[in-house]
């Protein structure tokens, strides 16, 4: 038998041993070509995409990103992999198998998998090529989708690249071989023969770093944020990962010497887990660290997103808006307006035209200009609206400003005193709903009884005419809004007609593509760390099934048994989940004072709505997890 | 009284592709009393571990019908299967099947942790079974602490804290030397005498043997002989070697190249 044989013979003989080593690999090279195929797509090299260089970049990014996720998932895989097999390289060294020779057998072996795998992950690659490019094609709203066709660099790139990883990481490898003496190899490094020791001190000291770190984030101040990212980060990173070194072993000899461990299977299943902490320790403090991220990275996007979209629409009160500020040089003819709506058939579901009057207000620590409406006008717009009447008395004030909440040194607030042409006025309340053009004077707007409205304009003489349309399923008007825009008046004035749809879909563009990009690699990472459990608890296959023996043969029902296995596999995938979302739950809490007023209260639920829906995939993944290891562990 | 009566049970292996069936164990008859001692020889490929993986219920019987205490385990599905294994049968293995991530304490009380058995039974049957059986020193070491023949007095005392029925042990001394066999052997006469325990017991050795009352001698999966012990040990054991060379066969065979 030669070498080469003994190595085909060992991956035919043994596929099952080799198969989540394999499958992980086919997975990162799928991921990577995937993404490669798009960005690589001449129709996306040759620009047929608006927005074109921001995108670019992100996707650069992103990419990037992926070379990472595959070179470090590999590199641990391919670790893993190999270390359960040492006590196969140690026999074979015993029987006089020089560690050249076992060089050259891993070598075979890892070459042999590594080109299966770039070809299945190319062909798996191939298929979900055309779902991901359709799907990139609707993100960017490209007019036409993206075809699909063989982009031969990608294909070149993803072959060549990921040939040479798996050469580099066997290489790597050998050193490792090489160091190891054979009473190493064969002696089974992995099994626990004492019970594992801890400290007291470190196991308070990562406590206290850890509250410390999570009282400094819950209390930060917005100025001081950015400053304290670093310390914060240190704090908690130090601090769980001596929690995870010593504090689950200081929790799980309590739990040994509770009496409840004589009750049922929690002897073997608290033991199982006691005996292994030590060994799990820093996969556990790795995978958390890694949700935390996913989660705050995903949390924060998405909450971005979310926030961006609904600012930008608070800002507009209706679908197109806009100041004719004299008559005789118009922003835009009414009657241009109305022609381009009758010409698409657009349903328009109410209009505004009415007389504004603009003015110069001070309070006692701010002076600017506003703009005012009469009272009687802004019930007529408020019927359409859906805005409640109003009834002010004569020194009083209504403010609708929809950014002044945002900015603290123009702050204003209800029963403020504010002065006009040397008048004292009260402010009645304060809404952040625009009801006319925002643009220009029209970021504060005032509404006054029709007598004050009549009073100031008479010594301001000056009038502007204000108009909206609000026009029905307003986020589908893009077209219909940038004709109007383009009929403005002259270049530069077009930006003083708002059109709601216009930016919408500007906004929606850029960011849905940042919401999926970051979408695609949280995703991508908390696929790492769950398929790091996977080959973590596959690893310890064999002690399990011999375990699961010792207690069959002594009575054990199968149900038992499926407890025994499930509460390993449970405590391993979501004692790093509930670290990581703790971590994640306070970088919440941070960014929400950081955030405070613009998007506070969305942010709790936002954050909850990322912790929940990775909760549920963690789930799905436990219970895959669960299944093929329970079905493998009653497999003799 | 018959505590297990074993009734013309046979056990037929068919090879899974194709080849000749091997049949193990034929028309095999056997009862044993309640308090007794009895051990089953004979040579490799006689089909004696066939027997008590059969009476362990890990394997099914081809044909034929056993009683273990008026039960008959074909009745039983998997489940309960499990359960009547984990309460009415001690087992004391070659390999001694101790868990490694336990204690000697624990090992020992695993059967009654498994069926949620109180506290204060537990800990009065473990001091009682450790005083008998001369292991109170190493209840807190780790199996991994301790010698063969410790090892295999924890699986011992294992296989009678629930008290069961009956104690199937298969070649308990196969992995021990002579000195360690010795002291399991005067542990399993001691739960035999003390606690009144019904021992099974398959072995090729003779020494092991003669500490039996009695012995069944298997040839081919077929009944071959049976003696009794008299007054000395000695005279027994000298019986034992001569049915032996009767019985011919290969009983240097290691007993663990076949499962």
């Amino acid at each position: 038998m030669t070498i080469t044989k003994l190595a085909r013979k060992n991956l035919t003989g043994h596929a099952q041993r080799y198969a989540a080593y394999f499958l992980s690999c086919v997975f990162a090279v799928s991921v990577f070509f995937i993404y490669a195929q798009f960005v690589f797509h001449p129709d996306v090299i040759n620009g047929d995409i608006r927005s074109g260089d921001a995108v670019r970049t992100g996707m650069i990014m992103a990419q990037v990103i992926i070379i990472l996720f595959s070179i470090f998932f590999i590199a641990y895989s391919n670790r893993v992999f190999l270390s359960t097999r040492s006590k196969e390289f140690g026999l074979l060294s015993l029987f006089g198998m020089s560690k050249r020779q076992l060089c050259r057998l891993v070598y075979f072996e890892q070459t042999l998998i590594s080109v299966a795998a770039i070809l299945v992950g190319l062909g798996i690659g191939t298929l979900f090529s055309k779902l991901f490019l359709m799907l990139m094609s609707s993100m960017l709203g490209t007019e036409s989708p993206i075809e699909f066709q063989f982009v031969l660099f990608a294909y070149s790139l993803t072959a060549l690249g990921f040939f040479a990883l798996f050469q580099v990481l066997t290489l790597l490898s050998f050193w490792r071989l090489r160091k190891a003496n054979i009473q190493d190899l064969l002696k089974d490094a992995r099994k626990p023969k004492q019970m594992p020791k801890f400290s007291w001190i470190l196991t308070i000291l990562g406590l206290l770093l850890l509250i410390a770190g999570y009282m400094i984030a819950a209390t930060a101040s917005i100025m001081l944020a950015v400053f304290l990212i670093p310390p914060i980060l240190f704090l908690v990173v130090t601090g769980s990962y001596l929690l995870f070194r010593q504090g689950t072993v200081a929790l799980y000899k309590k739990l040994y010497d509770k009496p409840s461990l004589y009750n049922g299977t929690n002897l073997v299943t608290r033991t199982n887990i006691l005996f292994r902490l030590k060994d799990y320790a820093n996969m556990l403090f790795l995978t958390s660290t890694i949700i935390a991220v996913v989660l705050t990275a995903g949390g924060t996007v998405y909450l971005l997103f979310d926030s961006t979209i609904r600012m930008a629409m608070n800002q507009m009160p209706t679908t197109i808006a806009w100041y004719n500020f004299d008559e005789d040089e118009p922003t835009l003819e009414k009657e241009t307006a109305d022609a381009i709506l009758a010409e698409h058939d657009t349903e328009i579901l109410y209009t505004i035209d009415t007389e504004v009057t603009p003015i110069d207000f001070q309070t006692d620590h701010l002076e600017t200009d506003a703009i005012a409406l009469p009272e009687s006008a802004y019930n007529d717009i408020a019927v359409d609206m859906d805005l409640p009447q109003l009834n002010l008395q004569s020194d009083e004030v209504f403010v609708a400003a929809p950014f002044i909440q945002n900015s603290p040194e123009y702050s204003l607030d209800e029963g403020d005193v504010i002065h006009v042409h040397d008048e004292a006025y009260t402010v009645y309340d304060l809404t952040e709903r625009p009801i006319l053009s925002t643009a220009n004077s029209g970021w504060i707007q005032f509404i006054v009884p029709d007598d004050t409205y009549a009073q100031w304009g008479s010594v301001v003489d000056e009038r502007y005419h204000a108009y909206g349309y609000e026009l029905d399923n307003w986020k589908e008007q893009g077209e219909v809004s940038n004709e109007i825009r383009e009929a403005a008046d002259s270049g530069h004035q077009s930006y003083f007609v708002q059109a709601n749809a216009s930016d919408y879909q500007m906004v929606m563009q850029t960011f849905s593509l940042t919401l999926f990009i970051g979408i695609f690699v949280s995703l991508l990472f908390f696929i790492v760390q769950g398929s790091m459990l996977y080959l973590k608890l596959f690893t310890e296959l064999e002690d399990t099934k011999k375990q699961l023996l010792s207690l069959k043969r002594i009575g054990l029902t199968k149900k038992e048994a499926k407890k025994i296995l499930g509460s390993k596999i449970r405590f391993l995938f979501f004692t790093p989940y509930l670290v990581g979302a703790l971590h994640a739950s306070f970088a919440f809490l941070m960014l929400n004072s950081m955030l405070e007023g613009a998007a506070g209260s969305m942010l709790f639920w936002n954050g909850l709505l990322v912790i929940g829906i990775g909760a549920l995939l963690q789930l799905i993944y436990f219970f895959i997890t669960r299944y093929y290891f329970v079905r493998a562990a009653y497999k003799s | 009284m018959t505590l297990l009566h074993v009734d013309a049970i046979s056990k037929t292996y068919y090879p899974k592709k194709e080849g000749l069936s091997y049949k193990a164990l034929s028309n095999f008859n056997m009862s044993v009393e309640r308090g007794e001692f009895v051990g089953v020889m004979g040579p490799s490929g006689s089909g004696k571990t066939t027997l008590l993986n059969l009476l362990a219920t890990i394997d099914k019987p081809t044909s034929g019908t056993f009683l273990i205490d008026g039960t008959d385990p074909a009745t039983l599905n998997d489940s309960q299967l499990a359960q009547f294994r984990r309460r009415q049968l001690g087992f004391v293995f070659q390999d001694f099947n101790l868990l490694d991530t336990l204690t000697v304490r624990e090992n020992i009380l695993l059967p009654l942790a498994l069926d949620k058995t109180s506290h204060k039974t537990m800990n009065n049957r473990l001091d009682l079974l450790a005083d008998q059986l001369g292991i109170q020193d190493i209840l807190d070491k780790r199996t991994t602490e301790i010698s063969g023949g410790q090892q295999q007095r924890t699986a011992c005392a294992r296989a009678v804290i629930h008290d069961p029925k009956i104690v199937l042990a298969d070649e308990p001394t196969g992995n021990l030397d002579s000195k360690s066999a010795r002291q399991v052997m005067d542990t399993m006469t001691t739960m035999n005498k003390d606690e009144g325990a019904t021992i099974l017991m398959v072995t090729h050795d003779a020494t092991a043997a003669s500490y039996c009352d009695r012995i069944v001698f298997i040839k081919d999966g077929q009944f071959f002989s049976e003696i009794r012990k008299g007054e000395r040990q000695q005279t027994f054991y000298q019986k034992v070697l001569d049915t032996l060379s009767v019985l011919g066969g290969d009983f240097s065979d290691d007993h663990k190249t076949r499962s």
